[in-house]
């Protein structure tokens, strides 16, 4: 238990450090001040000491490594209109519980998942995604098809085969031979389009970082999602937003042949708050009260290769999130804080690399701004050997 | 584990590849250590209520394809709902890697002839 607190300790001082890179002290000495901006100005520094530092928690795996296992933070800066870049993070923490039954080839699944989400800027008025999510969700959902065909103990053997030839034919930079091992491979492995529908019911408190706007926000919402794993059937070509990447992918020689991608089908969430206003102060003075209101709110997501380049895949993110008061009062549609809108997306490698592009505004943001991002990223709590 | 020797390894591999989760070039080694980040169906910029919906739709997904196309049995103490479950505890999680998919599926089935 010392040691844990000893290394939290030790993280804790890592990221004032970090912060001092916002804003360093006047007062201290030339060589403090040297050493804490090398650390701001290295955050790899950071995340590496502290994951050597869990990782020594990990091997005694005390009940307080289970919560931070399960915690992301990443250390980022933020920009937002004509204001200086600000250091921060954002932070994760998802935890859930399942039950699922599988009945032919549908099945139904019930969970209730805890989540925390945010951002957090070490000075508050650098951040332009100032929104942190608490979230308790209970989900049914319902998926229908994504089954595959019985292969007999000979066509398995067969499968195993096409396995070994593909990877060995990657090993050895061989693209026809990985063909057809692709070729042999599929003639085993055969899907159903497959359907997806969920109903979440969640209860959520939202604000901003310093909590000096807060809301609880009960809900309902209703998630969609389709897999057209057929590969002749005609579902793939209603893949509109894959169109202009499948042609990006067959230019740049990524893909032999112009082919809409099979699992990139954008993902939908469509959402009913009934939202109780905490504390808003922006609120309580365009209206003198803060009633509880109704909300709802869409969310659409996309993720689809965009090129294969040096062997590392960029990847291309997409989300959209709208919010919109219903029966909202002519001063709040004046003030515009009766709806919001936020558009993100990025292109991302695996080795860290990432183009970011946000634009608009989420609920508590304070301002409705273009926001670029360029960098790479860390990942703290998974150090590898 | 990751290891070429294990079927259940070169299975998810190739089964990640079939299911464009990640591209069709990739070394047998290189596949271990990707994060969940890095396949197709997690989306950063998403809400965590997405990424969760694509995680389950996955696993039960990669559930058919083992018992199915593999011949895979489920362990003594595991059944469809536990093994899915495992599954998407694991991918709903943005750094674990598909080694640790890996370890939650040894756990989960017994490979098929």
């Amino acid at each position: 238990m010392k040691m844990t607190i000893r290394y939290g300790l030790i993280l804790l001082g890592m990221m004032s450090a970090s912060s001092a890179f916002a804003q360093l002290p006047a007062n201290i000495g030339d060589l403090e001040k040297s050493a804490l901006q090398t650390l701001a100005q290295n955050p790899d520094l950071v995340n590496n000491a502290a994951s050597k530092a869990l990782a020594v928690i990990k091997q005694k795996n005390p009940p307080a490594y289970t919560f931070i296992r399960d915690l992301n933070l990443k250390f980022k800066t933020f920009q937002a209109g004509n204001l200086p870049p600000g250091l921060g993070f954002s932070y994760q923490y998802d935890n859930s519980w399942t039950n699922n039954v599988k009945n032919g080839d549908h099945i139904f699944s019930q969970s209730f998942n805890l989540d925390f989400d945010g951002n957090v800027a070490f000075k508050k008025v650098y951040n332009p995604v100032n929104f942190l999510e608490s979230k308790f969700v209970y989900s049914g959902v319902f998926i229908w098809g994504g089954s595959a065909k019985k292969n007999t103990p000979d066509e398995i053997a067969q499968l195993h085969k096409a396995d070994n030839a593909l990877f060995d034919a990657n090993d050895a930079k061989n693209a026809a031979q990985r063909a057809a091992a692709l070729d042999q491979g599929a003639k085993y492995v055969s899907l159903s389009n497959q359907y997806f529908v969920g109903l979440n019911g969640n209860v959520s408190y939202e604000s901003n970082q310093d909590f000096s706007k807060t809301q609880f926000v009960p809900g309902i919402l209703l998630n969609v999602g389709i897999k057209p794993w057929r590969k002749d059937g005609a579902l793939r070509w209603f893949n509109l937003p894959d169109y202009p990447f499948a042609l990006l992918r067959w230019l740049s020689g990524t893909d032999t042949d112009f082919e809409l991608s099979r699992a990139s089908f954008p993902s939908a969430l469509f959402g009913l708050d009934y939202v109780l206003p905490g504390q808003d102060s922006l609120r309580k003075a365009v209206t003198g009260t803060l009633d509880p209101f109704t909300r709802v709110r869409f969310e659409g997501a996309f993720k689809t290769k965009a090129a294969v380049v040096l062997d590392q895949v960029i990847w291309f993110s997409a989300d959209y999130r709208w919010y919109h008061q219903l029966a909202a009062s002519q001063a709040l549609i004046n003030a515009h804080i009766d709806h919001f809108s936020y558009f993100t997306c990025n292109l991302s490698s695996s080795n860290g690399f990432f183009v970011s592009y946000s634009y608009g505004q989420l609920p508590f943001d304070k301002q409705k701004d273009s926001v670029y991002g360029l960098g790479f990223k860390f990942d703290l709590g998974n150090w590898n050997k | 584990m990751w290891e070429r020797t294990s079927a259940m390894c070169v299975t998810l591999g190739a089964t990640l590849i079939r299911l464009d989760q990640i591209n069709d070039s990739t070394t047998f080694a290189a596949i271990g250590p990707m994060k969940m980040q890095d396949l197709q169906f997690y989306n950063t910029t998403a809400s965590s209520g997405i990424n969760a919906a694509s995680a389950l739709q996955l696993a039960t997904t990669i559930d058919g394809v083992l018992t199915n196309s593999y011949g895979d049995t489920y362990q003594a103490s595991y059944n469809t709902n536990k093994a899915i479950a495992a599954m998407t505890a694991v991918m709903s999680a943005a750094d674990k890697t598909v080694e640790n998919l890996s370890d939650a599926i040894v756990t989960a089935y017994i490979p098929g002839p």
